[in-house]
């Protein structure tokens, strides 16, 4: 008897309609031990090498770990191969996103530790699970809603309390920065993974359960709950800081070090004007209560209405990423006009990072000339001009005009566009970068995790070689980061995390930092592996944009110091020195031992024929 | 035991429009009652409605006239007035559903859940002393409080009480759908 797992997995074939219940594999339970690490495992396994994103052999799967529903952990993990992330040739990568919420503990309690989809509806439909069963049922009178009416439309027609991940219309229409939406505000928006639902005819997965969660040792696991409840919401918790304010009180703790986006990532520091986009704004103006993920004791979500202007009786939950592309990177000086636009972008289903990101390299190509309003149709998309934005946004989500290139996301439009437009084009591998916990402009330390990372410019991949353990570490239990960084800083969070698992499972996986290290060790690397098989060679595509080199920061504490510009020299140097703390040769490819010495050695074989492994490095 | 010993009704309140809807409070009242993860099994439940989400955290309100121990055929459902709780006696309950019936009827929130499995009813029966929603919330919602100091209070529906939020905090009107 093993807990923590409901042992099944639910495959869904949509081109023939077939649903099986698969076992979950215990031995790669053990190795990988949940979500990130268990998916990626499955994409080795089961999808072809060399896949494109659209194509119906594509899978996406949602997966939970061994301590959803049981602990805080209640998040949603998605991966599949992304239309957006790619090698500097255009071949596609991993895709991966995540989303807080009630629908990854609903899924376990409905008897399910994960959902794969594969192939492609002939029609619009969404999938029914409930209670170890599942169905599929027609969608076509929900394919055209917004996020915001499939929810309400879904949980009239099945039942009130079914959680529903759905796409909006970005996703149907392919838009490749689409995002996965649940419960309005809460979003796995990075990589593409709306398209990717929207390339299979699937507009959403509903799911209800009241079935238990086998755990291993109850009294010991109810013990630890109480201890990290405690924890977190102690006064030195940064979470529990989080949970007054929001995640948006980042925004000005990094425009003061100078390690926000400004203008298109050109500047760091806006001075004073950022306080608008902050969280004692929001809270005088709009901010209503707090919204949380499932059982979470620290719910940190600020839910507010916009109460006055043309925007006014919109909903929004500000965050710190969104709210940092919208307002200093876009430069919008009307806070409720930032909001009013995160609020639209989640109706739509788009990511608003990545659209951030779109709309700031439009703005700065507008400006420079390269694209004039006539290339615009018309729109004249200037700094922070919200209603251009919004017009901008309605032709993306159709693929219209303009809207149909910027749809591809700003590697494939600033290749089309050219004239050095891929200068300043902020992406990496394709993924437009992110800004909440990791990224700014010229942080060398914490801007290179974008090169790194299995996904391009993700904000959620970690800075440092420990953050990444400990954020693999957290995708794997889809604990939520926060809460497994909080417990880090402020007690002996990985012991706690480590009985935790062995009360839920009764398997111990790791009792000590070498046990945790080497855990997410093994995940990264299977990452990178997955990745070089589908054709990155590290050499060629672990890239920066050219803006982080050439132009220095003229603003803010950075100016005029080492910091404004990140030196070519030191870049090169930093990369090999992750090269080898991930067990990588200096072209960065795992080596064979590396590969051995973390259980991965049914790799070598596929990867000796892509790439030469040397034997150590 | 302190509160019995000062032989008072007690219940779970809640502030608006505090909850976040984390659910939390749903987790540890199957925890106490079953001891098992699964919030199935929970006297307390969170209603969402739309546009929000607004989250609406019901429970047995321990209404003064119990229409729903009227309702129940077996005698299943009672309330103990010496321990001031209420009380189901699974071994009489059919899982009929009228109690929580009579509760909606008579305009309350329909605050009495059932046992996913054996159907029985489940309601709040205050921890015995030490309610774990009221003890966990982190979002300062839920209050352990003396019904003496409200006296005519009833249970009210989940929909009621989301436009009451509504109605204090949205300048801009509409019409709630439960979604929920």
């Amino acid at each position: 008897m093993f807990g923590g797992y409901t042992g099944k997995i639910l495959d869904v074939n949509l081109t023939n309609g077939t649903i099986r219940k698969t076992a979950l594999d215990l031995t790669d339970a053990q190795r990988f031990v949940g979500a990130r690490g268990l998916m990626t495992k499955l994409l080795w396994d089961r999808m072809k090498p060399g896949t494109t994103a659209f194509s119906p052999d594509n899978l996406i799967m949602f997966f939970t770990g061994p301590l959803t529903g049981v602990l805080s952990g209640n998040r949603t993990i998605v991966r599949f191969k992304s239309p957006l992330t790619a090698t500097s040739t255009g071949l596609n990568l991993m895709g991966h996103t995540s989303t807080g919420g009630n629908w990854a503990p609903e899924l376990k309690y409905a008897g399910f530790d994960g959902v794969i989809v594969e192939g492609k509806a002939e029609e619009p439909v969404y999938i029914s699970v409930k209670n170890g069963e599942a169905e599929l049922k027609s969608a076509k009178h929900l394919w055209g809603c917004s996020v915001f009416e499939t929810e309400v439309k879904l949980k009239e027609e099945i039942d009130p309390f079914v959680r529903v991940l759905q796409i909006g219309p970005a996703g149907e229409n392919l838009v490749r920065y689409a995002c996965i939406n649940q419960e309005y505000f809460y979003s796995a928006s990075r990589c593409g993974g709306g398209a990717i639902m929207g390339s299979k005819n699937l507009k959403a997965i509903a799911v209800r359960g009241t079935l238990d969660i086998p755990v291993d040792d109850f009294d010991e696991l109810l013990a630890l709950e109480d201890t990290i409840h405690k924890i977190l919401r102690s006064n030195e918790s940064e979470v529990y800081s989080r949970y007054r304010w929001g995640s948006t009180t980042a925004n000005v703790a990094s425009n003061d070090t100078s390690t926000n986006p400004l203008k298109n990532w050109r500047e760091a520091y806006w001075g004073d004007e950022i306080e608008k986009g902050g969280p004692l704004q929001w809270e005088s103006r709009c901010r209503v209560k707090n919204r949380g993920c499932f059982a979470c004791p620290t719910p940190c979500n600020q839910l507010g209405v916009i109460r006055e202007g043309p925007w006014a009786g919109t909903f929004d939950i500000p965050d710190y990423d969104s709210t940092d592309l919208l307002h200093p990177n876009c430069m919008i000086t009307d806070p409720n006009g930032v909001y009013a636009l995160s609020s639209f972008l989640d109706s739509v289903g788009l990511d608003s990072i990545s659209t951030g990101n779109t709309l700031s390299w439009v703005m700065e190509c507008y400006e420079k000339g390269i694209l004039t309003k006539e290339d615009l149709d018309g729109v004249e998309l200037t700094w922070g001009n919200v209603p251009a934005m919004f017009k901008m946004v309605q032709k993306i989500v159709l693929r219209e005009g303009i809207g149909n290139l910027l749809a591809d996301g700003i590697r494939i439009a600033s290749e089309k566009v050219g004239r050095g437009s891929d200068k300043f084009a902020m992406h990496c591998k394709g993924l437009e970068w992110g800004v909440g916990g990791a990224g700014n402009s010229r942080d060398q330390r914490e801007t290179f995790c974008y090169v790194m990372s299995d996904r391009g410019g993700a904000h959620l991949y970690g800075t440092s070689v420990d953050g990444q353990n400990n954020f693999a570490i957290s995708d794997l239990l889809t604990m939520c980061f926060r809460n497994v960084m909080s417990l880090i800083a402020e007690s002996n969070g990985k012991e706690i995390i480590g009985k935790a698992l062995k009360a839920a499972t009764g398997w111990d996986y790791f009792n000590s930092q070498e046990g945790w290290d080497r855990l997410a060790q093994r995940i990264i690397v299977l990452e990178r592996a997955w990745n070089i098989r589908e054709g990155l060679v590290p050499e060629r595509d672990d890239i920066m944009p050219e803006r982080v080199f050439t132009e220095p920061l003229t603003l803010g504490p950075k100016a005029g110091t080492e910091a404004a510009v990140y030196d070519r020299k030191k870049f090169e140097e930093d990369k090999l020195t992750w090269y080898k703390a991930r067990g990588c040769d200096s072209h960065g490819i795992p080596t064979k031992k590396t590969l051995r010495d973390l259980d991965l050695a049914f790799m070598i074989p596929t990867l000796e024929k892509v790439v030469d492994l040397e034997e150590e490095a | 035991m302190r509160e019995m010993e000062k032989a008072m009704q007690l219940f779970v309140d809640h502030t608006l429009p505090g909850c976040s809807g984390c659910r939390i409070c749903e987790k540890r009242c199957a925890l106490k009652h079953e001891k098992k993860y699964n919030p199935a099994y929970s006297r307390i439940k969170v209603y969402q409605f739309y546009p929000g989400p607004i989250d609406v955290p019901i429970v047995c309100q321990y209404c003064e006239d119990r229409p729903c121990v009227g309702a129940c055929p077996t005698g299943a459902l009672t309330y103990d007035s010496n321990i001031y709780r209420m009380v189901v006696d699974e071994s009489l309950c059919t899982g009929c559903k009228a109690c929580n019936q009579a509760c909606v009827d008579n305009g309350r929130g329909g605050c009495i859940t059932f046992h996913p499995q054996k159907g029985t009813a489940q309601i709040c029966n205050l921890c015995d002393g030490d309610p774990q929603c009221a003890k966990y919330c982190p979002s300062n919602t839920l209050h352990f409080l003396a019904l003496s100091r409200f006296p005519k209070r009833l249970a009210k529906p989940a929909k009621l009480i989301a436009s009451r939020i509504a109605d204090q905090f949205y300048p801009v009107k509409k019409e709630l759908k439960q979604g929920t």
